[in-house]
């Protein structure tokens, strides 16, 4: 088999005293898409986060395309260029237009020049659908709006990987499909994804594989078929009907 | 909404009261003061314009001059300061928070005495450029650095976690974040209290005579004190009043609009 696009190994994280992951390993497939579910508090952001270290592990490693990120000689800022990042509260950057918001780290990290910059970050905004939108500021956007450009100044960094936390749990419900609808085109176009979500449709549907985290260990993990609709384990049963019942 | 009316509603009934009591004591002092008196010490045309021109050209001026190289040296001193109370070195976080406590904690005055006459006394050689008027504007500008390094502290530290975390996952450094993510949006939260600021210094120009000055170099407190002494009379000091207060009335109303017309992208 091929390197993996995202190898955990053994990852263990403390907050002060908290043993928030108690040794996680997992990895990610070049052009899989991974869910990770589970009751909250159960370390998933934790988890996602260091992936693209923005928390720092206390024991483990991560590996990104074969090379351990946890080293510090790494180039961490050009690692993260590879590495898309989606947020819950969208973190676009509100004193900038839209197009700006895309064009800023492709001129500061990437050093294109900034025609090239805005003619890569037209192409994303299309690609979302909220190109009409380029020169407006983010507070003018509706939440689905400002998650959907979230995502295409990601994509402008032309990462190999991108990383979900709740993308949609901050969202009317109305505007939670625009930008499923989103994620879900971006799976097809045979990107590596890893999903922290509630959305368990959204898992079934368009999941490789899905993994159940609780207190801070994966408790159960495989395609979407079988963790979602027969649990080997009780806290994953337990997990699943207590979704189904909201 | 509802507490917003009753908020109003308060605040124009306050005003209300402000408004009447003014005018109480503005009346019982026209009844009762010795308009003869107060006209000729304190509102002589005659002694208003001997000061002209030098009222504007040399005083007006001074202190515009001392407080905006105060204001513009403190912000960078500041600015310095902010971020290494912000970094993650230990000794630059003690460094700044030493010196913020220091000159916030000294009175203006001292700073400036302890630095025009002290340096000199206790280095010998060592020189402050610019004479007295350097000497006064680098002791402004420290003691300015410790009041807006705090607001500038606060500003930083009110921008959402999230911004920089965005930002660093895009792969930006740490200081491009802060240079084009973090400080442009720290200093909208950050444009009112540094007005104050502003203001503060203006007035506290009025300090630097403690260093010494000649007549060109006088600011205009220093300048109306001595036209007083000179003439026997308080017309100056009603003068740089309404000096002040056109210097300061604008300004505050300019921020006000500047204010709005940031506020857009939020
Ligand atoms: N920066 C932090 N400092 C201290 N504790 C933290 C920090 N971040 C997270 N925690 C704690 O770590 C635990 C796991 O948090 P995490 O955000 O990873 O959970 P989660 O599974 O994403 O939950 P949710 O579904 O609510 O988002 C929680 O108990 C949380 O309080
Ligand atoms: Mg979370």
């Amino acid at each position: 088999m091929s390197t993996p696009a995202i190898q955990i190994v053994d990852l263990h994280k403390y907050f002060g005293e908290l043993e928030v992951l108690k040794g996680v390993s997992m990895s990610i497939e070049r052009g899989e898409v991974v869910c990770v579910v589970g009751p909250s508090g159960s370390g998933k952001s934790t988890l996602l986060r260091c992936v693209n270290l923005l928390e720092l592990p206390t024991s483990g490693q991560v590996l990104i395309d074969g090379i351990d990120i946890t080293d510090p000689k790494v180039d961490l800022d050009q690692m993260r260029t590879r590495i898309g990042m989606v947020f819950q509260q969208f973190n676009l950057f509100p004193h900038l237009t839209v197009l700006r918001n895309l064009t800023i780290a492709q001129e500061k990290v990437l050093k294109r020049p900034r025609q090239e910059a805005e003619t890569i970050a037209m192409e994303m905004l299309e690609r979302v659908g909220v190109a009409n939108k380029a020169h407006e500021y983010p507070a003018r956007c509706s939440g689905g709006q400002q998650q959907r450009v979230a995502i295409a100044r990601s994509l402008c960094m032309g990462p190999e990987m991108m990383l979900f936390d709740e993308p949609t749990s901050a969202l009317d419900p109305e505007l939670v499909g625009e930008v499923l609808d989103v994620m879900r085109s971006l799976a097809r176009d045979g990107m590596t994804m890893m999903v922290v979500t509630h959305e368990m449709g959204f898992a079934r549907d368009v999941a490789d594989r899905v993994v159940f985290m609780d207190g801070g260990v994966i408790v159960e993990e495989g395609p979407p078929n079988e963790v979602l609709v027969n649990p080997k384990t009780e806290r994953a049963r337990r997990f699943l009907r207590m979704v189904e019942e909201k | 909404m509802a507490l917003n009316e009753r908020r109003v509603g308060s605040l124009t009934r306050g005003t209300v009261i402000a408004w009447v009591v003014t005018i109480v004591i503005v009346a019982l002092v026209v009844a009762f003061a010795d308009w003869e008196r107060i006209g000729s010490n304190f509102f002589n045309v005659d002694e208003a314009r001997r000061m002209l021109p030098q009222l504007l050209t040399v005083a007006a001026k001074n202190t515009l001059v001392y407080t905006v190289a105060s204001f513009c040296f403190g912000f960078v001193i500041a600015l310095c300061m902010a971020l290494m109370r912000l970094s993650n070195f230990p000794p630059a976080r003690a460094f700044a928070l030493a010196y913020v406590e220091l000159f916030r904690g000294l009175p203006a005055l001292v700073t400036l005495i302890l630095l025009a006459f002290g340096i000199p006394i206790a280095f010998p050689g060592v020189r402050i450029p610019g004479g007295q008027v350097g000497a006064a504007i680098t002791g402004l500008s420290i003691v300015a650095g410790a009041y807006m390094a705090e607001t500038i502290r606060g500003g930083i530290e009110a921008v959402p976690r999230g911004q920089m975390e965005a930002a660093r996952s895009l792969g930006m450094s740490r200081g491009q974040t802060m240079a084009s993510i973090i400080i442009p949006q720290a200093f909208r939260i950050m444009i009112p209290p540094l007005t104050n600021e502003f203001v503060l210094l203006i007035k506290d120009t009025s300090l630097i005579y403690v260093v010494g000055s000649t007549p060109a170099t006088r600011e205009l407190v220093k300048f109306a004190r001595d036209f007083m002494s000179d003439r026997r009379n308080a017309t100056p000091l009603t003068v740089i009043a309404i000096v002040y207060l056109l210097i300061t009335l604008p300004l505050t109303y300019l921020v006000r609009r500047l204010e709005e017309r940031l506020g857009k992208g939020r």
